[in-house]
Order: C-alpha cells, then sequence, then structure tokens
C-alpha cells in the first residue's frame, strides 16, 4: 500500500470521527485517484492478443516478405499505450523502419505503438526486404502497458517463435567454353552408375536386373528376355563441397570476407540447381556453424524434387564461421560417397592445403573438380590444375549480387 | 502532413480550458477556506472568476503578448491588474480605496492573492501543457485539497455550511476537469508516438471523461 494511499485511509478516519465530510471526500478521492492511476498497468494487459503474421517462411535474395503485425485489445478498458518489442534478428530489414535497440545479444526489437480503445483490433501492414541471407528469427515479444495518469508500466513477455529463412540468389550457369560442357554428365569408359536417357541398346537378362530395365518388345522378338543398357556416366552423384573460409591463416581465427562467403554461397546454389535440372542427383557438403547450432553439414546426393529446397535451406543456413578444417571436411567423402561420385570442391581461396587430399579422392575413384571464386582464382586454379586436379574458374562479375550468370571456365 | 478541420481544433481547445478550469478550482478552494476561516466573510470570488484570470494570462502568455524569460515588465503588469482586479473585487475594499484609506484596504480581501497566483499559473499553461505537470497538479492537488477543507471546516464558524456548500463545487470541478486535462495531455504526448491523434479519435473522450 502506498503513502497516498495511506493517506486517504487515514482522512476518511479522521473525517469519520471528527464528522468532517469534507475530510471524508477528500480521503475518497484521494484513494480514487491513487486507484485510477494504476488501473492500467494492473488491467491494460489482460485479453489482448499479439499476433504477427509472415507472408511466408521462406524467401529467396531479393524477394520482399509482407510482415503483418495484428494487436485486439478484447475487453471494455480502453488501452492508452500499447508498446510491443518484437525480437528479432538485429539483421533483418524492415521496410521504412528501424529496428530499436535490444537487450538481447544478437537481437534488435521492431517496435510498435497503439492506443487502443474498448475491442479495437488494429493491423499493421509491413514488409520485410530480404536483402540478406540467413535464418530470421522472431519472437518472444514484449508487451508493455503505460498507465494514463502518471508513467507506471506494466509487462510481460510471450513466446511467439516464428522463423524467416533467406535463401541465396540464384542465377544461371554458364560455360565460358561452350564446346568442353564443364557440367553435366558425361560419358565414362566404366562406371557403376548409368544414365537412363543414354540408352545403349539390349543384353541378356541377368538374374537381379530390375523388372523394369526388361526391354519386352525385344524380349518378344528374339524370344529370351533381354535387358535395357545404358551408358556409364559420370557425375549421376554430386556433392559439392563448399569450403566457407576465404581468409588465408587458421580457421579458428574466424576471419571471413563477407562478399566471398555470399559469392559461394550463390555460386553453391546454382551449381546446384544446374545440376539437378540436369538429372544429376546432387548433394552437399560444408563445414561452417549452421544457425540452429550444428557444426557442418552433409545433404546426401538425391535427384528428388525437392533437393534443390533442401539445399538451399542448408546454404540459407550457414554463417561464415569455419568451424572445420576443409582437408579435414574432405576427409568424410569416402565414409558418405560411393566412388564413382563426382566431388565439386567450391572454393575462393588457395587450394595447396586440401590439394593432397583432392588427389587421394580421385586416385580413389572419385572424379574431383575444383571451382575457384574470387579476385585471385586464376591463380588458385593454377595451383590445383598443376596438381592434376580438373580445374575451373567461376566469375560472378560484377559482383554476387548484380551478376547475371555464374561463368565456369578451365 | 496531416490536417485538422475546424471541429478538430475545437475540440483541441478542451484541453487548455480544462487544465485552466482545474487551476482556478483548486485556487477557488484555497480562497473559500482562506476567506470563510479567516476573513469571516462570504467569498466573493469562484472557479469562474479565477479561471478567468488565469485564462486571460494563458492567452497572452500563448499570443506571445507576454513573455516572462524575455522581457519581465508586461508579465508583472498583467499580474499586478489581475491582483488589482481581484483585490478590487470586494466593495468594501473600493470604497477605502475611494475614500483615500488605502492602508486600510489592503488588509482586506485575499482575492486579490489568489489572483495573481491564478495568473501566474495561466501563463505557465499558456506556454506548455505538460501532461506530466497537469497529472502532478491532480495527484498531489487531491490530497493538498485536504488542508483547506480542514482548515474552513474548522474555523469557519457560522460561514461552515457556505464554505461546504462552495469548496465542494469547486472540489468536484477541480477533479473532474483535472483528471480529464491529465488523460487528454497524456493523450496528445502518447500521439506523439503512436500517431494515433484523440481528436481525430473522438472515441479517447468517452474513457478521459469516464
Amino acid at each position: 500500500m502506498s503513502g497516498w494511499t495511506l493517506l486517504g485511509a487515514a482522512m476518511i478516519l479522521v473525517g469519520a470521527a471528527l464528522g468532517a465530510p469534507g475530510l471524508l471526500l477528500i480521503g475518497g478521492l484521494t484513494l480514487f485517484s491513487r486507484w485510477l492511476t494504476t488501473l492500467w498497468s494492473r488491467y491494460g494487459l489482460e485479453s489482448i492478443s499479439y499476433e504477427r503474421r509472415l507472408g511466408s517462411d521462406r524467401a529467396v535474395w531479393g524477394d520482399e516478405v509482407p510482415l503483418d503485425v495484428e494487436v485486439w485489445n478484447q475487453k471494455l478498458l480502453p488501452v492508452p499505450l500499447l508498446v510491443a518489442d518484437d525480437h528479432v534478428t538485429d539483421t533483418l530489414r524492415i521496410v521504412g523502419r528501424r529496428l530499436a535497440a535490444s537487450d538481447r545479444p544478437g537481437q534488435g526489437a521492431l517496435q510498435n505503438a497503439w492506443s487502443l480503445l474498448w475491442f479495437e483490433r488494429v493491423i499493421r501492414h509491413l514488409t520485410v526486404d530480404a536483402r540478406r541471407r540467413g535464418v530470421f528469427t522472431f519472437g518472444p515479444v514484449r508487451m508493455t502497458v503505460s498507465d494514463l495518469y502518471e508513467r507506471g508500466t506494466n509487462s510481460e513477455e510471450r513466446d511467439l517463435p516464428a522463423q524467416l529463412l533467406v535463401r541465396p540468389r540464384t542465377v544461371p550457369v554458364r560455360s565460358g567454353e561452350p564446346a568442353r560442357a564443364p557440367l553435366g554428365t558425361s560419358r565414362s569408359r566404366a562406371s557403376l552408375f548409368t544414365d537412363p536417357s543414354r540408352f545403349a541398346g539390349v543384353r541378356a537378362y541377368q538374374p537381379g536386373d530390375p523388372q523394369r530395365s526388361i526391354h519386352w518388345r525385344a524380349m518378344a522378338r528374339l524370344g529370351e528376355p533381354v535387358s535395357r543398357r545404358y551408358e556409364p556416366v559420370n557425375e549421376r552423384n554430386v556433392l559439392i563441397a563448399v569450403d566457407i573460409q576465404t581468409v588465408p591463416g587458421p580457421h579458428w581465427l574466424m576471419l571471413f570476407d563477407d562478399d566471398q562467403v555470399e559469392g559461394l554461397c550463390v555460386a553453391a546454389a546454382s551449381l546446384a540447381r544446374r545440376l539437378l535440372h540436369g538429372g544429376a542427383a546432387c548433394g552437399l557438403l560444408l563445414g561452417a556453424q549452421l544457425a540452429g547450432g550444428r557444426r557442418w553439414a552433409y545433404l546426401p546426393p538425391s535427384s528428388a524434387a525437392a533437393q534443390l529446397g533442401r539445399i538451399e535451406d542448408l546454404l540459407a543456413r550457414i554463417q561464415p564461421i569455419v568451424t572445420l578444417p576443409f582437408e579435414q571436411l574432405l576427409g568424410v567423402v569416402p565414409r558418405r560417397l560411393a566412388p564413382g561420385g563426382t566431388l565439386f570442391v567450391l572454393s575462393a581461396r588457395d587450394p595447396s592445403d586440401y590439394l593432397d587430399r583432392m588427389r587421394r579422392l580421385s586416385r580413389s575413384g572419385y572424379a574431383v573438380r575444383h571451382a575457384t571464386i574470387g579476385d585471385e582464382r586464376a591463380a588458385h586454379r593454377s595451383i590445383a590444375a598443376g596438381a592434376g586436379i580438373d580445374s575451373l574458374t567461376a566469375e560472378l562479375d560484377p559482383s554476387w549480387r548484380e551478376a547475371d550468370a555464374l561463368v565456369l571456365a578451365h | 502532413m496531416r490536417s485538422f478541420s475546424l471541429t478538430d481544433r475545437l475540440i483541441g481547445g478542451i484541453l487548455p480550458v480544462l487544465a485552466i478550469v482545474a487551476e482556478g478550482a483548486l485556487l477557488a478552494v484555497v480562497y473559500v477556506a482562506v476567506q470563510a476561516a479567516f476573513d469571516h466573510r462570504q467569498p466573493l470570488l469562484g472557479t469562474l472568476e479565477l479561471a478567468t484570470a488565469a485564462g486571460i494570462a494563458a492567452v497572452a502568455a500563448r499570443r506571445r503578448w507576454l513573455d516572462p524569460d524575455e522581457d519581465a515588465v508586461p508579465f508583472l503588469l498583467l499580474l499586478g491588474a489581475l491582483g488589482l482586479v481581484g483585490w478590487m473585487w470586494d466593495a468594501e475594499v473600493r470604497r477605502l480605496v475611494l475614500s483615500g484609506n488605502l492602508i486600510g484596504a489592503l488588509p482586506l480581501h485575499p482575492g486579490g492573492w489568489l489572483m495573481v497566483v491564478a495568473g501566474m499559473r495561466g501563463v505557465g499553461r499558456g506556454i506548455e501543457i505538460d501532461d506530466r505537470a497537469v497529472t502532478r497538479l491532480v495527484l498531489i492537488g487531491v490530497p493538498a485539497l485536504a488542508i483547506p477543507w480542514t482548515i474552513g471546516q474548522l474555523a469557519a464558524g457560522d460561514l461552515r455550511p457556505v464554505f461546504t456548500e462552495e469548496a465542494f463545487v469547486a472540489s468536484i470541478t477541480f477533479v473532474t476537469a483535472g483528471f480529464i486535462a491529465a488523460g487528454l495531455a497524456r493523450l496528445v504526448e502518447i500521439g506523439r508516438e503512436t500517431g494515433v491523434d484523440w481528436r481525430q479519435d473522438r472515441s479517447w473522450l468517452g474513457p478521459c471523461s469516464g
């Protein structure tokens, strides 16, 4: 009980004892005014609903995502001032708004304020400018209501978790030398894998051949069971291994070149799209800190329709912090990818540290390809090519933001 | 840029009027207590007169006819004029002054001093209506009313019913006008933050008046 309330109560008691109606009146008014000043901080937050609606939980770099914030006062008591501090990842951009500082590390506050009458509902239409790749989290939201008189406030926090995944942009992949066709399936003299689009005749049926491979018409003509035969190919299974380290030196220094990291993500996503559209099974391997806490990621090659989305989601989660040296990361390849598959290494730095590992994988039966981006791509390509690795340069000109294609060249 | 209609502007004028009425009513309670308890005479001034004095000073300050910070002379002249009017409101004072007995008239009718206070308060309200100041006026003013009420009821003698009647009306006027003014002033302040202007969303007058 505050001093003013005690004073009011005392005035009522004295007024009643002395028979002074004036003191009774003033005591009553004092109690009433004190009750009135804290009315909103006591009851203001009751029956207030707050909703945040994202137009989509996924976006591609450069998209604009609608974001609606709805607040509804579902009671008779009007609320003079309601402030909602919606904690969001501090790199999130809202068109026409600036995030306020937050006491939570890595988060800013999307601040909205309203005056709400009885049963009033207000919807604010905002737009998220997805001009940064990554995972953007929303929530919790801190609701603060203020009294109409004095400056008393009351707050409560509500968990309203939501997430927006901004995938890297993708661009068409072009070859600097179309005749050499740096990407796509290529014929092979021998491989464990065949390409069903490259029909190469029939052969005698062997026990174990899948029933769908039997050529029924030829069998009817020849009078004996025959199976379809396809050309052996490489690059049916392609694993894109992304070297996230962009600055020379030990990986634990955690130095990075933001533009190079984004360029690697754009290049990886674009390559994956191209490979998947070409019918290859594509996977992803990277050793970087991922949003959500994982330290490295391996996505097995697949040609499923949803694979491109999975790869882009994984690329969206990458943070530019290297958690595993790339040469060590390449060590997991033999345990994850069958020989005969293609390892496509994507890097933005001198490959000397992991050249040995690439050579060993090449000798183990993998088709190893190396593509390098960045200003020194030609020099890095020469180093890899000098070690006998099929190496390419990958160019995003003028930058990963404006490039209209990823140009691969030997 | 938001434009305001004539109605919006008229409604917007409610806030300063209420703040000045609250000031006048508070001073009226004090005046009635002093007049009844010390002068033992019927009160001559009320909320209307004191609020009018505060209003004149507020208009003068708002229209920049006077600025106490820049030039104190017009301000002091206005206060002197208001004090003179309040003092001379009493017929006895006028009679003594006209008869040349200025010394005899000076201790009479404290309403003049309260008119001066009303003028000073009015200048403050004319310059700016700060929600915190109005809220403080009401929240401290309400329990502070106990002082004139105690004085008035204990010392008014035969004038006690007169005091009770006059002070009751003034007290209720002060509380009502003060709380509405404090609420509206706070809404103006909130409107700067939220963009909601109560003059264009007049439903807010309901809760404040309620």
